[in-house]
């Protein structure tokens, strides 16, 4: 009788093991862009900021022509109210462009700007977003007209 | 017996719960974002209107020592400044030259550079001892965005885009009789010659 609770119980707290921590989907909702710029002076180093929040801001010699916006995440099939604790990495802080690549400078980024945790809502849903800045190299080569890329990594724990 | 099933029971218990309490806390998601710009330095730059000083009567000095010019201004104003036996009168009026800039970074100041030498205006069919016309003394006026209808100024310049990244601006210069020894006189026909300006951030 008794051995037969205690497997019930062992059999429950392995089931409860095994379901939870619930794992979370994380869907990229779009990709971190920096728009459309013009680099009209590279004698000195130059930045666009974009901040989580979307707002862009300019250092010296940068022009926007489109606007970019941050990267977003969400964050799904979590529990309600769970907090989420976030950092990001950027894992190509040099940018490159897609082949046939042409000689021009690259831009560093650098400063991923992420919220350090989000709380989930009651149905267990958030959005996550990340910004990050962008530099010229600052000297005096030319950038050439083409699309740069890099690549960013988020981590979610919870 | 049953004793020590208890204690095992209890051992296996108390282990799953320590496995399951410090397990459970903690998990990872990674999700990977590309980052982008696009670099778009270049922008369009589109003559619109050729500049003319339309259709005059020119006499030049044959010593090439006086010096009569036609001006047109950047808002269109035309000044006739005649010297002595070198004179220009105009007939039908000109044009000036129209711009258009587009594609550019919204409210931001472009440069326009003018040539850097006088432009020599002459007729391929006319004797080759004939005078020629040189342009010289450009100007600009502004047209569109925020200094729409102001000269423009080379030392600050102000060639503002406007919210679309567009702006448009006029040129005016002064047409002088040949400054050189010439033994026949002007042909009626045209005198050209090609200018280049350069319009940059």
């Amino acid at each position: 009788m008794f051995l037969t609770f205690c497997q019930k119980l062992i059999f429950r707290v392995l089931i409860l093991f095994f379901t939870l921590p619930a794992q979370a989907t994380v869907t990229l909702i779009e990709d971190l862009s920096f728009g459309t710029i013009v680099v009209s002076d590279n004698s000195v180093v130059s930045d666009i900021i974009i901040s989580r929040s979307g707002q862009t801001s300019i250092v010296n010699h940068i022009r926007v022509i489109e606007p970019g916006h941050p990267a977003e995440f969400a964050l799904t099939d979590l529990p309600g109210n769970l907090e989420v604790f976030t950092s990001a990495i950027i894992t190509q802080a040099t940018t490159s462009n897609p082949p046939p690549g042409p000689a021009t400078e690259q831009f560093t980024i650098s400063n991923p700007d992420i919220v350090a945790s989000v709380t989930t809502n009651g149905s267990g849903f958030a959005l996550v977003r990340v910004g990050a800045t962008l530099s010229t190299s600052g000297n005096g080569g030319n950038y050439v007209d083409v699309q740069y890329q890099g690549t960013l990594q988020v981590t979610f724990n919870y | 017996m049953l004793n020590l099933n208890h204690n095992r029971i209890t051992k296996v218990l108390t282990a799953t719960f320590l496995t399951a309490m410090s397990a459970q806390p903690f998990a990872a998601t990674l999700s990977d974002a590309t980052i982008s710009v696009t670099v778009q330095n270049a922008f369009d730059l589109v003559e619109d209107t050729e500049l003319s000083f339309g259709t005059i009567r020119a006499t030049a000095d044959p010593a090439g020592t006086n010096v009569a010019t036609l001006a047109i201004a950047a808002d269109g104003s035309v000044t006739a400044t005649p010297d002595n036996n070198a004179t220009i009168t105009q007939l039908t009026a000109g044009s000036v030259g129209q711009f258009t800039v587009s594609n550019a970074a919204t409210f931001t100041d472009l440069t326009i550079t003018f040539p850097g030498a006088a432009t020599t205006l002459d007729n391929a069919i006319a004797p080759p001892t004939s005078p020629d016309f040189t342009v010289d003394t450009w100007v600009a006026i502004v047209r569109g965005g925020a200094n729409d209808g102001v000269a423009y100024n080379a030392g600050a310049p102000n060639l503002q885009t406007d919210n679309t990244g567009t702006v448009s601006f006029d040129v005016g210069a002064t047409l002088s009789t040949d400054a050189n020894v010439t033994t026949s006189a002007y042909i009626d026909d045209v005198y050209d010659g090609d200018y280049t300006i350069t319009v940059d951030y």
